[in-house]
C-alpha cells in the first residue's frame, strides 16, 4: 500500500482498487496502473507523490486504496 | 466576423497566462452563472476578426468529478465554442493527453497548444509537433504563456482551424470497443459513447477508461522525445525545504505575517488619505460648487459618503489581491493546503481555508475574495459562511471604544469577543457540515504545480480585473444601497431632526426588539440603520442623532484644501513606506475619538447593554462591503441567507450575554 511507502522511496503501482469519483480522479491526474511513483513527503493525514513531472498531495485515505509494489 | 473559443486544460498549464497575453486589457473575471467556479474571458482583434476566448475550468477530465467539469462540459455541450484550443502542459503531456481523447471525441474543430515551452526544454523533453498534427489531423503550435511566444501562431491557427473547419481524425479505438459503438446510434463518438454507458454500464467503462489510457500512452511515446534523463528540478530542493513539516510550516507562519504587514500597513495611509480626500475635499467641493441644497447634500452625503466610502478600501483590496495572486501563480498555494491540512482537518476543513480566515482579522473584503482559492464548492460555502465572524479593525474600533468607557479591563473584553467570534464561526462551519452539507470531508486531492516565477504584468492585471469587478459593484448595488440609507435618514423632506426622519421611526420601530437585551433606546437602535454602511459607522452616526457633536463647520476654500489635500498625500506615501520598515503590525492599532459622545453613552447605558452590543456588532453583518462581496462569491441567496443567520445569532447572543450579564452583576 501506498500509505506505507517511506519518505524518499520510488514504487509500481499495481492497481488502484475501488470506483469512487476521488480514485478516477487520481487516475485523470496521471496516477494509473504501471506508473512510478516518488514519495516526496507526508505530514499528518496527508502524503505527496511526484508521477513524472508533477506532484500529487493526497490523503492517506486515499493511498491506502492504491497497491504499489 | 466573431469566432468563439474556448481555451480547455489542466489545472496550472498555464491557460490564464496564455489569455493574458492574447486579451490583454480587455481580459475579465467573474463567475459561471450559478457557480461558485471563477471565470475568465477576453478577446482579440486579429485580421479583421473579433476572437473572443473564455477559460474553462481547469480540469484533468471531462468526467463530472466537480462543479468544475460540469461547468466546461455543460459550455462545450450547449455553447458549441467555434474552436476549441486544447492547452497542454508540455512536461506532463502524457497525462494532459486524456482530457485530448475525451475533447477529440467529441468531433469538433480544435486545436492544440503545447504551452510551458521553456519548461519542457529545460527538462530535456521534445515534441514533434508536425507528427502530433499529422496524427491528429489538427493544427498543434507550440506556446509559452510566460513570455507570450507562440501567440501569433496560436491565433493564426485559431483562424485556418476556424476558416476550413478543420475537425479532428475520428478516434479509433480497439476493436472490441468500437464494436460496442457501432451498435449504438450517435452523430460523434462521444454521443454514443455517453450511450453506451447508459446501455452497457460498468464493463464498458472500465475497458473504455483503460482504451484512452492507452492512447494518451500511446501518442506521447509517438511524438515525444525525452533528451536529457533526469534533469535538475528547482522544485524538487524547493520542496524539500518548503514542504518540510517544520521548516515549511515555520516559513509558511513567516510568509503570512510578511502578507497581513505588507497588506494592511501599506494599505492603511492610502485608506485614511483616500477617505480625506473624500470627505474633506470632493464632498464640501460638491456643496461648494452647487450651493446648499438637497441635490447637493444627496451627492455629497449619499454618492461621496456611501460609495466614495466604500472605495476607500480598494488600496486594501488591491494589496491583497495583487500578493494572493502572486502565491497563486508561483505554485506556492496548494502547499498551504497540504501544510495547513492537519489542523484545518479538525475543523472539517481543508487546509486552504487556513488563508481567507486569517484574512478576515484584518478585512473581511478581501477576505471573502480571497476564498476564491478553495477548491471546491463545499469548501468555499464554508469559509463564506466562517469569514464574517473574523473580527475585524472596524469592530474594534466600536469595540474599544464601548469597552474602554464600561470596563476595568477592557484588553480582555476585546480579546473575548474576539475569541467569541472565531467560536462561532466553527460552531457555523460545524453545524453547517451537519445539516447542510452531510458526509464526511471527502479526500483530499491536490496537484502541487512546479514553482513558477510569475509575470509581474499578468499579477497586475489579475488583481486590476477583479478591483474594477468591485468598483463596478461599488457604483450599482453599494450605490443602491446607500442611496436608501440616505434617503432613510433625510426624508421626509425637511427633517432636520433624526428623530422624525424615516430612519427613527424604523429605529423607535425596532426598539421592541433588541428590548430583550436591553437596548431601549431609540437612539441606539436607529444609528444601527447608518452603520449597514460599516459598522465603525455606528460611533458618528450615535454622535449626530445624540446630537453631541456638531460637525465643525470650517469655511471651504477650494485652492487651500486641495493644497491640504497635496499635502495628505505626501504623508500617506511616507507613512505607507514607513509602515513597511517599521517589524510590528500596525494594522490592529486603534485611535481615540469621540470624547463628547462618551458622556452621553456613559449616561444612557449600563456594563451589560454595552457589553450585549458589541457582541451584537460583532456577529452581525453590518457591512456593506462585505455583502456586496458575499453576494458576488456565494450568490444572492446565500448572501441574503447569511445576512439574516448573522443577525439571528447576533439577537440570540446579545439577549444571552445580556441576561448573563444581568445575573452576575445582580
Amino acid at each position: 500500500m501506498l500509505e506505507k511507502v517511506e519518505v524518499g522511496k520510488k514504487v509500481k503501482v499495481l492497481d488502484i482498487e475501488g470506483k469512487e469519483d476521488s480514485l478516477r480522479k487520481l487516475q485523470a491526474m496521471g496516477i494509473r496502473k504501471g506508473k512510478v511513483l516518488e514519495v516526496v513527503q507526508k505530514l499528518g493525514r496527508s502524503i505527496v507523490v511526484k508521477v513524472d513531472h508533477s506532484k500529487i498531495a493526497i490523503s492517506k485515505g486515499l493511498a491506502q486504496k492504491i497497491k504499489v509494489q | 466576423m466573431k469566432i468563439n473559443v474556448a481555451l480547455v486544460g489542466n489545472p496550472n498549464v498555464g491557460k490564464t497566462s496564455l489569455l493574458n497575453h492574447i486579451a490583454g486589457t480587455t481580459l475579465r473575471v467573474g463567475n459561471w452563472a450559478g457557480t461558485t467556479v471563477e471565470k475568465k474571458e477576453g478577446k482579440a482583434f486579429y485580421k479583421g476578426y473579433e476572437i473572443y476566448l473564455v477559460d474553462l475550468p481547469g480540469i484533468y477530465s471531462l468526467e463530472p468529478f466537480s462543479e468544475a467539469e460540469q461547468v466546461a462540459r455543460d459550455y462545450l455541450l450547449s455553447q458549441k465554442p467555434d474552436v476549441v484550443v486544447n492547452v497542454l502542459e508540455t512536461p506532463n503531456m502524457e497525462r494532459d493527453l486524456l482530457l485530448t481523447a475525451e475533447l477529440l471525441e467529441m468531433e469538433i474543430p480544435t486545436v492544440i497548444a503545447l504551452n510551458m515551452l521553456d519548461e519542457a526544454r529545460r527538462l530535456g523533453i521534445e515534441v514533434d509537433k508536425e507528427k502530433l498534427s499529422e496524427l491528429l489531423g489538427i493544427k498543434v503550435v507550440q506556446t509559452n504563456g510566460r513570455t507570450g511566444e507562440g501567440k501569433r501562431e496560436l491565433l493564426e491557427a485559431i483562424i485556418q482551424t476556424y476558416e476550413q473547419k478543420i475537425k479532428p481524425f475520428p478516434l479509433k479505438y480497439s476493436q472490441t470497443l468500437e464494436e460496442y459503438l457501432s451498435k449504438v446510434e450517435g452523430n460523434t463518438k462521444f454521443e454514443k459513447i455517453r450511450k453506451s454507458q447508459e446501455l452497457y454500464g460498468e464493463d464498458f467503462d472500465k475497458l473504455l477508461k483503460d482504451e484512452r489510457f492507452a492512447f494518451a500512452h500511446g501518442l506521447f511515446y509517438k511524438v515525444v522525445k525525452k533528451v536529457n534523463q533526469g534533469a535538475f528540478e528547482l522544485t524538487d530542493s524547493l520542496d524539500k525545504l518548503l514542504l518540510h513539516p517544520v521548516f515549511g510550516l515555520f516559513f509558511f507562519l513567516f510568509l503570512m505575517f510578511f502578507m497581513f504587514k505588507i497588506a494592511f500597513d501599506f494599505s492603511a495611509p492610502w485608506m485614511e488619505w483616500l477617505d480625506g480626500f473624500m470627505n474633506n475635499f470632493i464632498s464640501p467641493l460638491i456643496v461648494y460648487l452647487l450651493g446648499e441644497s438637497l441635490f447637493s447634500r444627496f451627492l455629497s452625503e449619499a454618492v461621496v459618503g456611501g460609495v466614495g466610502f466604500v472605495l476607500t478600501f480598494l488600496p486594501l483590496i488591491a494589496s491583497i489581491l495583487f500578493i494572493l495572486s502572486l502565491l497563486e501563480f508561483s505554485g506556492y498555494l496548494p502547499r498551504v493546503a497540504f501544510l495547513m491540512d492537519g489542523l484545518m482537518h479538525r475543523f472539517g476543513l481543508h487546509g486552504t481555508g487556513f488563508i481567507p480566515l486569517l484574512l478576515g482579522f484584518g478585512c473581511n473584503v478581501p477576505a471573502i475574495m480571497a476564498s476564491r482559492v478553495m477548491e471546491t464548492k463545499r469548501d468555499k460555502l464554508l469559509v463564506l459562511a466562517m469569514v464574517p465572524f473574523m473580527s475585524c479593525p472596524a469592530r474594534l474600533v466600536v469595540f474599544s471604544f464601548f469597552a474602554v468607557l464600561f470596563f476595568p479591563n477592557p484588553a480582555l473584553v476585546i480579546f473575548l469577543l474576539y475569541l467569541f467570534g472565531v467560536s462561532v464561526a466553527f460552531l457555523t462551519s460545524f453545524f453547517l457540515q451537519k445539516l447542510v452539507y452531510r458526509g464526511s470531508l471527502h479526500h483530499m486531492i491536490l496537484e502541487l504545480p512546479p514553482y513558477r516565477l510569475p509575470a509581474l504584468k499578468l499579477v497586475l492585471r489579475i488583481t486590476w480585473a477583479h478591483v474594477k469587478h468591485f468598483i463596478y459593484r461599488a457604483g450599482t448595488l453599494i450605490f443602491a444601497v446607500s442611496v436608501i440609507l440616505w434617503a432613510m435618514l433625510n426624508l421626509p423632506p425637511g427633517v432636520s431632526n433624526p428623530k422624525d426622519s424615516f430612519a427613527g421611526y424604523v429605529g423607535r420601530a425596532l426598539v421592541p426588539i433588541f428590548k430583550p437585551m436591553g437596548l431601549e433606546d431609540w437612539q441606539i437602535t436607529t444609528s444601527l440603520i447608518p452603520a449597514f454602511l460599516a459598522r465603525e459607522i455606528v460611533l458618528s452616526s450615535m454622535a449626530v442623532i445624540y446630537s453631541v457633536e456638531e460637525g465643525k463647520k470650517e469655511e471651504f476654500e477650494p485652492r487651500k484644501a486641495l493644497q491640504e489635500q497635496g499635502v495628505a498625500f505626501a504623508n500617506a506615501l511616507k507613512e505607507s513606506v514607513l509602515n513597511l520598515l517599521n517589524p510590528m503590525p500596525k494594522a490592529l492599532e486603534v485611535k481615540e475619538e469621540h470624547s463628547q459622545l462618551k458622556s452621553a453613552i456613559k449616561n444612557s447605558m449600563n456594563p451589560a447593554q454595552a457589553l450585549a452590543f458589541m457582541v451584537f456588532i460583532l456577529l452581525y453583518t453590518s457591512c456593506l462591503g462585505t455583502v456586496a462581496v458575499l453576494q458576488k462569491e456565494g450568490g444572492t441567496k446565500f448572501a441574503l441567507l447569511f445576512l439574516a443567520y448573522s443577525f439571528v445569532v447576533a439577537w440570540v447572543s446579545g439577549v444571552i450575554v445580556y441576561k448573563l450579564m444581568n445575573l452576575l452583576v445582580g
